[in-house]
């Protein structure tokens, strides 16, 4: 049940990544905004997510990772719920800063508990390539889901699907028993000292850079896809061009899980 | 899911993510000079060059600093994801005056940076 929560963790947060890029085409003429403030939308999920990601990460050390792994999945869940039915740019804000809080429990939770709990905690680049997987499942299930939903309903419910999605596993986190040892001895001040580290440092900046490709990928693709599309296929009709945007962003999270 | 089955990802994690991103560099080049016929391949050749590059740096880490890794994972994270918070928008403000397409070469930079940044992580020794 711990490895179900690890792998279901990472790919809530894989939800949470692609959850904007892949109603865009949808959420943009909702809230009759344009591209800058979309992208509003996009940095408010990732500002709150980076304070979010050092407090979780201390947490864990300092409580362990179940509680945060039930507050990940309720708070996703409960974000999803309002983006998919308040109309009103202000509350999609206020849903995108509490989703990028609930997104970095999951992440937290996912990238540090399948190393201890996948392959017998022997091979923890595997064991994270594996639970990557699912963050790819996740990347790729959103804008399928969402852009076969949006043919068959309403964007409300649409969107209400993949806030039930992303909040079941809660069932998982709040079952599983064999969650790691929380290291005694930890404290607040150990972590403020990690910054000084060289490996740290240098492995944040590294995924600052990795970051900043996969998100630009995650929520402009279907955007970039649609703007090209249209323009040398202009006989296409809206809808369907909208349909072949969100399915580019599904081959992104397709070949992500190869 | 195939990189868990490589050992060469678990041994030369570095290089691994140094190759890959590399890669990644030119194929977004090439999603901004080429026409809609060819999106859908260079998206999800892009995706196959980034699959391996997250959990490899992660792992990468982990076998550096396994120590208080929750703490180490948080605050890599939340480096890593001011590049979420700033490039995304970045692309959206320079979307606003052309398209796009074209505003996706502000990536091309960043992967240059990743790259060498990566043989850097896979020299240096593990925290003591």
């Amino acid at each position: 049940m711990v490895q179900l929560t690890a792998l279901f963790a990472v790919f809530g947060l894989g939800m949470c990544f692609s959850l904007l890029g892949a109603i865009s085409v949808k959420l943009m003429p909702r809230l009759n905004i344009d591209t800058g403030k979309f992208g509003s939308l996009v940095s408010a999920l990732m500002i709150t997510a980076v304070v979010a990601s050092v407090v979780v990460g201390m947490g864990i050390d300092a409580v362990g990772h179940k509680l945060f792994a039930v507050l990940g999945f309720i708070i996703v869940g409960a974000s999803i719920f309002v983006i998919a039915r308040v109309p009103s740019y202000k509350a999609v804000l206020g849903a995108c800063l509490f989703l990028g809080i609930g997104a970095m429990c999951l992440n937290n939770v996912g990238n540090t508990l399948a190393p201890e709990v996948l392959f017998d905690g022997e091979r923890a680049t595997a064991a994270l390539n594996l639970a990557n997987v699912f963050f790819g499942l996740g990347l790729f299930l959103t804008p399928f889901i969402a852009s076969f939903l949006f043919r068959k309903t309403t964007y409300e419910n649409a969107v209400s699907v993949l806030a039930a999605i992303a909040f079941v596993p809660v069932i998982f986190a709040l079952l599983a028993t064999r969650y790691p040892d929380v290291e005694l001895g930890f404290t607040f001040g150990d972590a403020a000292g990690l910054l000084g580290q060289p490996v740290v440092l240098i492995a944040g900046l590294t995924l600052f850079c990795y970051i900043a490709l996969e998100a630009s990928f995650s929520n402009w693709i279907a955007p970039y896809a649609k703007q090209i599309i249209s323009t040398e296929f202009k006989s296409l009709s809206e809808s369907v061009v909208d349909a072949n945007s969100q399915q580019m962003l599904s081959i992104f999270a397709i070949t992500m899980m190869v | 899911m195939l990189a868990s089955q490589i050992a060469i990802v678990e041994n030369y994690g570095a290089w691994v993510i140094a190759l890959m991103a590399l890669i990644a560099c030119v194929i977004i080049y090439a999603m901004t000079v080429s026409g809609a016929i060819w999106s859908g391949l260079l998206i999800g050749a892009g995706g196959l060059s980034f699959s391996v590059i997250f959990p490899t740096i992660v792992g990468v880490t982990h076998s550096k600093h396994p120590d208080q890794f929750g703490s180490v994972f948080g605050v890599i994270f939340a480096i890593a994801l001011l590049g979420a918070v700033i490039v995304p928008k970045a692309i959206g403000n320079l979307a606003r005056g052309r398209t796009v397409q074209r505003s996706l070469r502000l990536l091309i930079p960043i992967g240059a940076i990743l790259v060498v940044l990566a043989i850097i992580l896979g020299y240096l020794p593990a925290a003591t």
